[in-house]
């Protein structure tokens, strides 16, 4: 049974007739004690109110229901019955006097027996004619409830309705309301219980909105991103086509090689962007070295810094730990070492540098290019943002992504002029 | 046929440029806004082929200011951005022609063609004067019926005096048409080139206006 309406309609009825029927046991208890009282009394009278040594006729004829009737005997003092009104049903002369129960023919009777004037007189009546008199009593009071408790059902299945109402409204609001419709629902007029409902899956609703236009944008950006690379692929595919001859066809490959190249880089990039956007849920966090974590990746930069002549020196302290995601800060340094190499000029120096200090986990990434002005150092994290003038192929999607990572390690992420001559540091700084 | 290519993105100007040079078009290649306006400002070319997403100067802002100059070159906008609103706002800022990437060469050429074509102010995609059929799709010139064989440089120049025919230009002229700032040009290439089409086309063909330049007049 899954109805707030049967439910509370049938725990409510099963309520009452559990309380109706303990009311009605009490009124039949009480009923029986009444008629007892009542009962005694008038056997007590009957005894007391029976002539003394009058010869009394014995009655035969039993009446219509002389199940219920007392049964009246009279014996003599030497114990010779004078007089019986029931000989039928005639008792056995008990001795004691007074008001007693006795079982007789596995009935129970009630007696009262006296002595006058040398005869002994018993009356007695069956208990069930008590009994019924109780539950007929009981019976009756509790009439009324038999015609209420429908009364009361119906008017619990209307008012349950129409209480639940609001959230019926909720539900078709809801129901009709196309995907996309993300605008919050009515707040006003909304009962105690189902208000805080609203107003949470109001919130839940904003921050879906605000996640769809994020995810909307960047799909917006990378659509058109992603024109670039694929028109200069599409071009020179078909400028290779049309080339004759061994050695320009050498040259259309190369060229065509080195556009699949750029499009693989930004698929790549735009993927760990989408990976590195900052997640509802907490990401599972490890203890990372960061010491060792630069280290290898400088490693892997080494063929890059070779290329381009630059010496790649490394400033570590030893185990230096940080809680966090192992691949995402290897992609964090990698993009940060990657841009150093890729935006110095041939012959610099690039620095890679992983200290303790009180309290932080610092990396820093020190190159001595051509820097990055003040004024667009807020812009650079932007995605696709990429500077003017920039000769190096890249997807504008680097320092998004180590925007993405620090955000996700709560960790700060600063950009600053290198002290020591021209150039960019990078710097990270990361709770312990 | 000079034409100006604006693109900042340098393996799509590469291919661009080179295929356009490869179809014998006199092509300057910038890469920002600036430089854009500089090279408009020489007032050489027949054709403008403009991105729009540029370094220091927005597409847009450079071709409004130019139409606003009274810059009259078919422009023809090659953009990334495909929404039909910025489809709108480049035809209105003056563009007369719009292609999204990625494109097709061929589609390139042939709306390159049709511009040029307008520009001449002809609508017919073949040019007949005086017994000269040329045409700049298949790049095939007949002479009474015959083919022509001409290289690709004699073509280019022909086509020079021929679309629209009549018109008189300088030796500078037809020097701009037919090399780009990248190009070496020898001292006397298009009085070689000329003397050329002279003898396949007949003398009198090519007239020279003394003092002035060369047009094209039928016999």
């Amino acid at each position: 049974m899954n109805s707030i309406r049967q439910r509370l309609l049938l725990w409510l009825i099963v309520g009452m007739l559990i309380s109706t029927g303990i009311a009605g046991l009490s009124m039949y208890l009480l009923a029986q004690d009444e008629a007892n009282e009542l009962f005694d009394y008038q056997i007590k009278q009957i005894a007391l109110s029976l002539p003394g040594s009058s010869q009394l006729p014995v009655v035969t004829a039993d009446d219509e229901d002389p199940e219920e009737d007392n049964v009246i005997q009279v014996w003599d003092a030497q114990g010779k019955p004078l007089f019986v009104s029931y000989p039928s049903r005639a008792l056995p002369r008990y001795v004691a006097t007074g008001l007693h129960t006795v079982n007789y023919r596995q009935q129970p009777w009630r007696l009262y027996n006296t002595q006058r004037r040398g005869q002994f007189i018993q009356v007695a009546q069956p208990m069930t004619v008590r009994e019924e008199l109780a539950a007929a009593l009981a019976l009756r009071m509790l009439m009324p409830f038999f015609v209420l408790i429908p009364l009361l059902a119906g008017l619990i299945w209307w008012s349950v309705g129409r209480s639940l109402r609001p959230m019926q409204d909720v539900t078709t609001a809801l129901a009709t309301r196309h995907a996309d419709a993300m605008q919050p629902l009515d707040e006003t007029d909304l009962p105690q219980e189902i208000k805080p409902m609203v107003i949470a899956l109001n919130q839940l609703l904003m921050r879906l909105d605000q996640a769809m236009q994020s995810q909307r944008a960047f799909v917006a950006d990378a659509a058109h991103e992603l024109r670039s690379p694929l028109t200069a692929l599409k071009l020179q595919l078909q400028l290779t086509e049309r080339t004759s001859g061994d050695e320009q066809r050498t040259i259309a490959f190369t060229k065509l090689n080195q556009r699949v190249d750029r499009s693989i880089h930004l698929v790549q990039q735009l993927l760990t962007l989408a990976r590195s956007e900052p997640r509802l849920e907490q990401a599972q966090f490890t203890d990372v070295d960061l010491s060792a974590l630069a280290y290898e990746v400088a490693q892997d930069f080494m063929p890059l810094a070779e290329a381009h002549q630059t010496e790649l020196r490394l400033e570590l302290q030893p185990d230096v730990r940080v809680s966090g995601q192992q691949v995402d800060l290897r992609t964090l340094i990698s993009n940060l070492v990657d841009n150093a190499i890729r935006y110095s000029s041939d012959g610099s120096q690039v620095r890679l540098c992983v200290a303790r200090e009180t309290g932080h986990a610092v990396l820093q990434v020190i190159d001595n290019g051509s820097g990055i002005p003040a004024d667009e150092r807020e812009r650079v994290f932007d995605r696709f943002y990429r500077r003017e003038g920039t000769e190096v192929i890249g997807s504008g999607l680097g320092l998004a992504i180590v925007r993405n990572i620090a955000a996700v390690h709560h960790a700060d992420l600063e950009l600053s002029d290198n002290s020591s001559g021209s150039g960019l540091v990078v710097t990270v700084i990361f709770p312990l | 046929m000079r034409l100006l290519l604006v693109e900042d993105d340098a393996m799509i100007g590469e291919s661009l440029h080179e295929a356009l040079v490869g179809e014998n078009y006199a092509v300057d290649w910038v890469r920002d806004g600036r430089s854009a306006e500089l090279a408009l400002g020489n007032d050489v070319y027949d054709l403008l082929l403009l991105d729009l997403g540029l370094p220091k100067k927005q597409g847009l802002q450079v071709l409004s200011e130019y139409r606003q100059r009274g810059g009259m070159l078919p422009v023809l906008i090659i953009t990334a951005r495909d929404a039909t609103a910025d489809r709108v706002s480049g035809l209105d800022a003056g563009a007369d022609d719009y292609l999204v990437k990625p494109f097709d060469l061929d589609e390139l050429f042939a709306r390159v063609r049709a511009l040029l074509r307008r520009q001449a102010g002809r609508a017919q995609p073949i040019i007949a004067y005086g017994g000269v059929t040329l045409n700049p799709a298949s790049r095939e010139v007949f002479l009474n019926g015959s083919v022509l064989n001409l290289s690709a440089r004699e073509f280019a120049l022909l086509q020079a005096l021929l679309d629209p025919p009549e018109r008189v230009l300088s030796l500078a002229e037809l020097e701009e048409k037919l090399y780009g700032w990248d190009q070496e040009i020898g001292s006397n290439a298009v009085e070689v080139y000329i003397h050329h089409l002279r003898k396949k086309l007949g003398t009198n063909f090519i007239r020279n206006v003394r003092g002035v330049g060369y047009k094209v007049a039928a016999i």
